[in-house]
């Protein structure tokens, strides 16, 4: 009983002070408790910074980012996950899918040719080499 | 009394000088989008200008809007400022990481395009920031361009290029820590040994609507006889004397042929190549 009249205690500081605690997302560098120009800003002071220091170049360019994300608009937290390396899907060549091999245009504005030997994986061919019989075998 | 009248032409005249230099000491800051021109299945190039004295500012946000079944927003492309959207490092690889001068010198921006529901009408929400302040004196200057595609069925007209403030919300007031739909600033400045706990200051921005042409005009033609011959390039190399804002609109697209929003020698050797 006095143990729990104890535990009590205890968890009841803890709110009371924690309470107390302002509590600020990582994005609110100025700690004025909205995120906006002004913290993008100081973010990317900060990443200047930090520009040579590995330890905290990482961070730093995702908190400027996304800081800018949420002033443009947007609440997605930019965040790039360990071994990904873009952030951005249109430069998602490189990961591994199945590939025509025949040449062909991405209709983006500006056609850009993708050759074949970009690809590391074929599987599809395009032309056969002879006509599929066009009857049955006979019997 | 001969003292009061000398006393009297020098007020007269001071008067006349703060009547005649007050528009410039308060000319108010302002974000244009510029009237572009452009062809049918081609990238149309609107630059953003900034004027009235950005010297003290470095961070601006804002909303285009634009008709998504004439245009495909593209991009944000460099114009005398470096910029970046982050979307070329690699977390893993050193080599890819920008030098701090270059952070440094660098607008950092996100565009994203918001697909407005049952509405040509779509909207892009820009926010571009940089460590530095956008100029280094009252003097114009353009930190990006906004690409446009226009679409091959594009008819020949002119469109609006809106801008207005950007709003925070409905769905993202509260993760920017708002309580509802709130208009953020288009202008904040922070001096660059600022503590960082200082308060921002922003700054109010007349917001001025552009607009995109789409022509039959073919870029290179630069005398405007429908075909690109060696004339043109000659034609474009004697404009590229000329100052970029003195040309016309019609000028500048059919000069400009790779549309870097500038006019060199290079864009008359690449009509001249562009002739075969």
């Amino acid at each position: 009983m006095k143990a729990a009249r104890h535990l009590v205690t205890a968890v009841l500081i803890i709110v009371l002070l924690s309470s107390g605690i302002p509590l600020f997302a990582p994005e609110d560098t100025n700690k004025n408790s909205v995120i906006d120009l002004g913290d993008a800003i100081l973010s990317i002071r900060d990443f200047v910074r930090s520009a040579d220091n590995p330890e905290t170049f990482t961070s730093n360019i995702e908190r400027t980012l996304t800081t800018l994300h949420i002033a443009a608009g947007m609440k997605t937290v930019i965040k790039a996950s360990r071994g990904e390396k873009s952030l951005n899907s249109a430069l998602s060549f490189n990961l591994p899918y199945l590939a025509s091999s025949c040449s062909f245009f991405i209709n983006s504005g500006l056609p850009a040719e993708i050759p074949e030997y970009t690809f590391q994986y074929e599987s599809i061919v395009c032309s056969t080499e002879s006509p599929p019989p066009r009857h049955g075998p006979t019997t | 009394m001969k003292n009061l009248r000398k006393f009297f032409i020098l007020f007269l005249l001071l008067f006349l000088g703060i009547l005649a230099f007050a528009p410039n000491a308060l000319a108010a800051k302002e974000l244009v989008v510029v009237d572009t021109n452009s062809c049918q299945d081609c990238t149309a190039v609107v630059p953003i200008t900034l004027t009235g004295g950005f010297n003290d500012v470095n961070g601006i946000a804002f909303t285009l809007t634009y008709d998504s079944s004439k245009f495909d927003f593209v991009g944000l492309a460099q114009a005398t400022t470096a910029i970046d959207d982050g979307s070329t490092y690699d977390s893993e690889d050193e080599e890819t990481w920008p030098l701090p001068a270059e952070v440094e010198s660098t607008i950092y921006y996100q565009a994203n395009v918001n697909d407005v529901a049952a509405s040509d009408i779509d909207e892009i929400l820009i926010a571009a920031a940089g460590a530095n302040f956008f100029a280094s004196d009252t003097s114009d200057v353009t930190p990006f361009r906004v690409e446009f595609h226009v679409k091959a069925a594009t008819a020949l007209d002119t469109y609006a290029i809106g801008v207005q403030q950007t709003i925070i919300g409905p769905d993202t007031a509260s993760s920017a820590g708002y309580d509802e739909d709130t208009l953020i600033p288009v202008a904040t400045g922070l001096a660059p040994t600022a503590d960082p706990l200082t308060e921002t200051q922003t700054f109010a921005v007349t917001l001025t609507d552009g607009s995109i042409t789409v022509s039959a005009a073919l870029k290179g033609d630069v005398s405007g006889d429908g075909e690109i011959t060696s004339q043109d390039a000659v034609d474009a190399f004697y404009l590229s004397f000329t100052p970029w804002d003195e040309l016309t609109a019609d000028q500048q697209f059919r000069a400009d042929y790779n549309g870097d929003g500038q006019l060199t020698a290079q864009d008359a050797v690449d009509i001249f190549y562009a002739q075969f």
